[in-house]
């Protein structure tokens, strides 16, 4: 199981968010493209699909406007009418969590997935970027889990480690023309129910190291 | 089970028909810094909830360590509903969610979720009803048609004088019966029941007065997402499914095109009741 391209991000320190908070993070590679529908099902399937037909664990299969359909031994499949190269919406924090497991990487923090969009934006703003590269600025094709339990007073939890209590929602960063033209912003910040697969919401990968 | 402790209430539940403005309505209350909405975490996460929306089920059907007799402890179910519970509960902020679905069933939830404040968001259902009949007979668990046989079979609605069983006339008859449903649970305290024609028209007033009921206040914020929803450039956007963009005339009077005399009539006929309890006039 493979993801698709990615770019490094520098060990440094980065500011982050309104008020600039120093964050010092090490070398990270982190995908160029949200997770696809196809890429998605192939992982919850190798895992076993998904284990309840009454409700859903890794990714909504009862909205019908969502590409993911389970059939009755578990497996799940692109549902009729949907596209599986797509990128994937749908994704609970859990599934968001396996895919990165399954491709041998992990969800990004709060702050690394805002240090990843602004140096992704300096290289599509660069004058000799590749064709292929130029769509690693595509962030806002859906929303993104991160790893951070929301604390709405305390952006960036996972990178400044502090320590919170335990609540029943992670940090969900960037916007999503799913949505709507207004919800369009990377600096987007939000907190979401873990167990809910919304149809704005997708994951990329982080890893530790280049992925082979 | 922690919700069930006596005394304890915290959080918020909007209820609402299809098409009648609840994405609207989740994403205005989403805008306040301090309130989080979830969309619809019974009928777009639980199946057994769309199958069953005939059934009653009441507070007496919940008891120490099971939700409902139907729902295993350790399933997954009763897993997502401890979950929300606990979710609906916790914190400083305010939290919640919007359901089109449940209208049977608001006792049991009302014992599972314990919310101290409900919003029955209602539009008229004239411009619900036209609003439905644009997008069809939407799909497999939104079928009108399916949901008016359904009721008819159960005596939920009686068949109304000149009925000849057309699709505007099954939606209509579908309405009817869940927005009775509604409006009888919204008599008690903790409801408040809002017109989405009033949200258009007086947008700071009826913000504030929803605001108010969540135990928050109305936000300079929130007026603004209000007005940025009826951008001129967005309104191509009102049919989409789930889309919070509107243009105002639409919302409000969009249905005077879409139906003849006798079609009004009819439904007229049929909701009158409810639409003068409401305070929807007749024309």
């Amino acid at each position: 199981m493979k993801d698709r391209l990615t770019f490094a991000v520098p060990a440094g320190t980065y500011s982050v968010g309104p008020e600039e908070t120093e964050i010092r993070l090490g070398r990270f590679y982190v995908s160029a493209a949200a997770a696809t529908v196809a890429e998605v099902i192939e992982c919850i399937n190798a895992r076993g699909g998904e284990p309840s037909p009454d409700s859903y664990s890794f990714v909504n299969f009862v909205n019908e406007h969502l590409p993911f359909f389970r059939k009755p031994d578990g497996t799940v499949t692109l549902r009729k009418g949907f596209s599986s190269s797509t990128p994937a919406a749908g994704l609970t924090f859990a599934g968001a969590m396996l895919y990165c497991e399954m491709v041998g990487g992990r969800l990004p923090t709060e702050a690394e997935w805002e240090v990843s969009i602004r140096i992704s934006q300096d290289i599509a703003a660069a004058d000799n970027v590749a064709d292929g590269q130029r769509r690693l600025v595509d962030w806002q094709d859906l929303r993104q889990w991160c790893s951070d339990i929301f604390h709405p007073d305390h952006p960036y939890a996972g990178s400044l480690d502090e320590s919170l209590p335990e609540t029943e929602m992670r940090v969900v960063r960037g916007g999503s023309y799913n949505r709507s033209e207004l919800d369009v912003s990377w600096y987007r910040r939000s907190g979401k129910w873990m167990w809910h697969g919304g149809d704005a919401t997708g994951v990329r990968v982080v890893y530790e190291r280049e992925p082979k | 089970m922690d919700s069930s402790a006596p005394g304890k209430r915290n959080g918020f539940v909007i209820m609402a028909q299809h098409r009648s403005g609840s994405s609207f309505l989740h994403n205005l209350v989403k805008v306040h810094d301090e309130v989080h909405s979830i969309n619809e975490p019974f009928s777009q996460h639980i199946l057994s909830f769309r199958r069953n929306e005939i059934d009653r089920w009441t507070a007496g059907q919940v008891s120490d360590g099971r939700y409902h007799p139907t729902i295993q402890p350790g399933s997954i179910v009763h897993e997502r509903l401890a979950s929300l519970a606990r979710w609906v509960q916790a914190g400083h902020e305010t939290h919640g969610f919007k359901e089109t679905l449940l209208f049977r069933k608001l006792d049991w939830l009302d014992a599972v979720v314990r919310p101290r404040a409900y919003v029955y968001l209602v539009r008229d259902p004239r411009a619900t009803i036209a609003s439905l009949l644009k997008l069809g007979d939407v799909n497999a668990w939104w079928s009108y048609a399916a949901f008016a046989d359904r009721f008819i079979e159960a005596e939920l609605a009686p068949l109304p004088s000149g009925y000849t069983g057309s699709l505007l006339e099954k939606t209509a008859l579908v309405w009817n019966v869940r927005a009775q449903w509604l409006a009888d649970a919204a008599t008690e305290g903790r409801w408040i029941i809002v017109r989405l024609e009033d949200i258009m028209s007086s947008p700071d007033r009826e913000g504030e007065r929803i605001m108010t009921h969540l135990g928050r206040v109305w936000t300079p914020r929130q007026a603004k997402w209000v007005r940025s929803t009826w951008s001129s450039g967005l309104e191509q956007r009102r049919d989409d499914a789930f889309s919070y963009a509107r243009s105002q005339g639409e919302v409000v009077n969009g249905w005077k095109k879409a139906f003849d005399r006798r079609q009004v009539s009819f439904i007229e006929q049929l909701c009158g009741p409810l639409m003068q309890r409401l305070g929807y006039p007749i024309s």
